[in-house]
């Protein structure tokens, strides 16, 4: 991300600076030129002092071509002038873009520096994730252990309650047995008892109805 | 018949789990109270000796049910030959007192006593020891259950502080009395083996 912006940056920055260069190279062809022409000139006029004399013709000639020249060098300084005015506003608008890509720099090592410690964070987080689920796994097979031993336990709490509702149904059993037996042993007594008593009734009856028996 | 000695009294005791019918019995029985709260699994079989009703010395039987509904399998082996149900409920706890009605409807089932109508209950309304603010039961209202299902006599208990216990157990043994009593009588109507000694006892006279 940080490497494609800094292409980009220096991509443009080259893009304007060939503008500008090319702006420049057109003043500086158009000065070469006019310095040889002027060279070319001062030339001809030592050539026609020296020479066989002057050529009114030439001269006038190349007094327009001076005049255009002038009028070449007025239009070349204004052309200077603006591209010097849009060189400075180049050259601040660059220190502008020079500003802030070590603005963005600062930024960048800025985002760096977070991102290494949010890289760091993310190793710890990711450690203690780890740890996490190594103590749930560690609670899960303590879990599975402990159910274990639950249904283990309820199991063997149902066999034992089931045991001791047996037992306490056989005792249940026995006592009602034992109170049946009781009773009969009770009421067998007491028919004995009036049987008995009956007998001894009838023995009496039977001595007081006939006492000639007795005395013999 | 009344002058037959009796020498046991078979009580059952029913009600849901946690009123105190183990706390009631333990405390006519052996004059202990426990606040520790152990279900009874399955039943407990207490036996109070030497207990004077009116000119009749009886022993009492007592069979104390499990309230928790996975302790009671033990069926009609438990009710067979009782001679008086009671029937306890908490003061503070409704449903246990709306719950009487099917603990009735249980016994009557289970035992199928010969006379259904006159068979003795006696409700008990227990844990009175609580603070009034959390009684839930009104006397009134014990009443006029115990009323509209044929004057059943009706105790205010603490197991815990024995407040009308053994006024409670005194009529539970005479009503199981008179209900052994009654069993007893008509079980000579037809007891065979009766006619037979009597056949026995004609013969020997011949």
């Amino acid at each position: 991300m940080a490497a494609d912006w800094r292409s980009t940056m220096v991509k443009s920055i080259e893009m304007e600076r060939d503008v500008r260069e090319m702006k420049n190279y057109y003043i500086i062809d158009a000065y070469t030129k006019l310095a040889e022409r002027a060279v070319a000139a001062e030339t001809n006029s030592v050539r026609s002092t020296t020479g066989a004399g002057t050529n009114s013709r030439e001269l006038a000639r190349i007094r327009v071509e001076l005049e255009s020249l002038y009028n070449n060098q007025t239009t070349s300084k204004s052309t200077i002038q603006n591209l010097e005015a849009e060189a400075e506003k180049l050259k601040l608008y660059n220190a502008r873009i020079d500003a802030e890509f070590e603005k963005l720099q600062l930024d960048k090592k800025k985002l760096e520096s977070q991102l290494n410690t949010r890289d760091e964070e993310y190793r710890e987080r990711n450690k203690s994730i780890q740890i996490l689920q190594d103590e749930i796994l560690t609670y899960q097979i303590q879990l599975n252990v402990a159910e274990d031993k639950v249904n283990k336990l309820e199991k063997e709490n149902r066999e034992l309650v089931n045991r001791w509702m047996e037992r306490v149904s056989r005792e249940a059993e026995k006592l009602n047995d034992a109170n049946a037996f009781l009773e009969s042993i009770d009421r067998n007594r007491q028919r004995n008892r009036e049987a008995n008593r009956e007998e001894s009734q009838r023995e009496v009856t039977a001595s007081a109805a006939s006492p000639a028996d007795h005395k013999k | 018949m009344s002058s037959r000695k009796k020498t046991m009294l078979k009580v059952i005791i029913l009600g849901d789990s946690g009123v105190g019918k183990t706390s009631l019995m333990q405390q006519y029985v052996s004059k202990k109270f426990s606040n520790q709260y152990k279900a009874t699994i399955g039943a407990d079989f207490l036996t109070k000796q030497d207990v004077r009703v009116d000119d009749r010395t009886v022993t009492m039987q007592l069979w104390d049910t499990a309230g928790q509904e996975r302790f009671q399998s033990l069926g009609v082996a438990f009710y067979r030959g009782a001679d008086c149900c009671v029937l306890v409920y908490d003061v503070n706890n409704a449903k246990s007192f709306e719950a009487l009605d099917s603990w009735r409807d249980e016994f009557l089932i289970q035992a199928s006593p010969r006379d259904p109508e006159s068979f003795p209950f006696v409700v008990l309304g227990n844990k009175i020891d609580v603070e009034e603010s959390k009684r839930v039961i009104s006397q009134k209202r014990a009443l006029a259950f115990c009323q509209a299902k044929g004057n059943i006599p009706y105790f205010e208990t603490s197991a815990k502080e024995a407040i009308n216990v053994d006024q409670a157990f005194e009529v539970i043994a005479r009503n199981a009395l008179i209900q052994e009593e009654s069993e007893e009588y008509s079980s000579d109507f037809s007891d065979p083996i009766n006619i037979h000694l009597d056949n026995e006892r004609g013969g020997c006279e011949c």
